[in-house]
């Protein structure tokens, strides 16, 4: 039973992977959201909006390069490797 | 370009503003307030440098490289987030004089926040308390404003220029009382 709970773990690492991925972008966009939504709607003045700008393309920048970190990654031979005991 | 205007000029208009009612000031708390929390998020900042120069050197470091930069990206996505999670709750603790009232919106996280006010004409006594040599060097210190209402006193901490701040409420409460 375990060889098979590491197997179904193994032969899916890629779709573990993109739901833990697509935990960290729901919970990235819901605080995006909220602080953008924040800064805009409850600031007085300039200086809130000038950080909202500043937050949104330093959190655009940043996310793009995740996307692009997350997509070099292969997860599978990674998940392979964690679970595999070394022989 | 008119689309940008809103990062350059402003009327300090806020929410539930009454239609004949003018900001006179906008005050928020002095930067020293955010001085502690910046610092530890620039320690944590610096901690992946401090951090891949240890990795680099063990031989297992190229099978987890891409996994190490993912890791990477993740750890200062949060920190950008946390980061302007601050600055959003700093910027938001505001302190509005207009020519009716005094206002104070104190945010206390993403989603709570306190909002108290106070009639000009009932501000009766304003006391300025500067203790500290750094709040004296860097120009700030507390506001107790005393009313003859209900809402008996307003206590503000780590106002800049508190005296000047001072002022402007007395010039504002005279100027609203004379009419």
């Amino acid at each position: 039973m375990n060889n098979m709970s590491l197997d179904v773990i193994t032969n899916n690492g890629s779709l573990i992977s993109l739901i833990g991925f697509l935990v960290i972008l729901i919970l990235y966009l819901w605080y995006t959201f909220a602080i953008v939504y924040h800064f805009v709607r409850f600031g007085v003045g300039v200086r809130p909006k000038v950080l909202a700008f500043v937050f949104l393309v330093g959190s655009f920048i940043l996310f793009v390069l995740m996307v692009d970190a997350y997509f070099t990654v292969d997860w599978t031979s990674l998940i392979e490797t964690i679970i595999t005991p070394p022989v | 370009m008119p689309s940008f205007s809103i990062l350059s000029a402003s009327n300090n208009t806020f929410r539930n503003q009454r239609p004949d009612e003018k900001t006179i000031l906008v005050v928020r708390k002095h930067w020293i307030t955010l001085f502690g929390p910046m610092v530890f998020l620039i320690f944590f900042a610096l901690l992946p440098f401090i951090a891949s120069y240890f990795i680099y050197q063990v031989s297992w470091y190229d099978t987890i490289t891409d996994l190490y930069w993912f890791i990477i990206t993740v750890y200062f996505l949060i920190l950008w987030v946390i980061f302007f999670g601050n600055l959003m709750i700093y910027s938001l603790n505001v302190i509005i004089v207009t020519n009716q009232r005094i206002i104070e919106n104190h945010q206390q996280g993403l989603f709570k926040h306190t909002l108290n006010e106070m009639r000009l004409d009932k501000v009766q006594d304003i006391t300025v308390e500067m203790n500290g040599v750094l709040a004296n060097i860097l120009n700030f210190g507390n506001i107790l404003i005393q009313s003859a209402g209900t809402q008996n006193e307003f206590y503000f901490t780590k106002i800049p220029h508190p005296d000047k701040v001072k002022k402007t409420i007395m010039d504002a409460r005279n100027e609203c009382g004379s009419l």
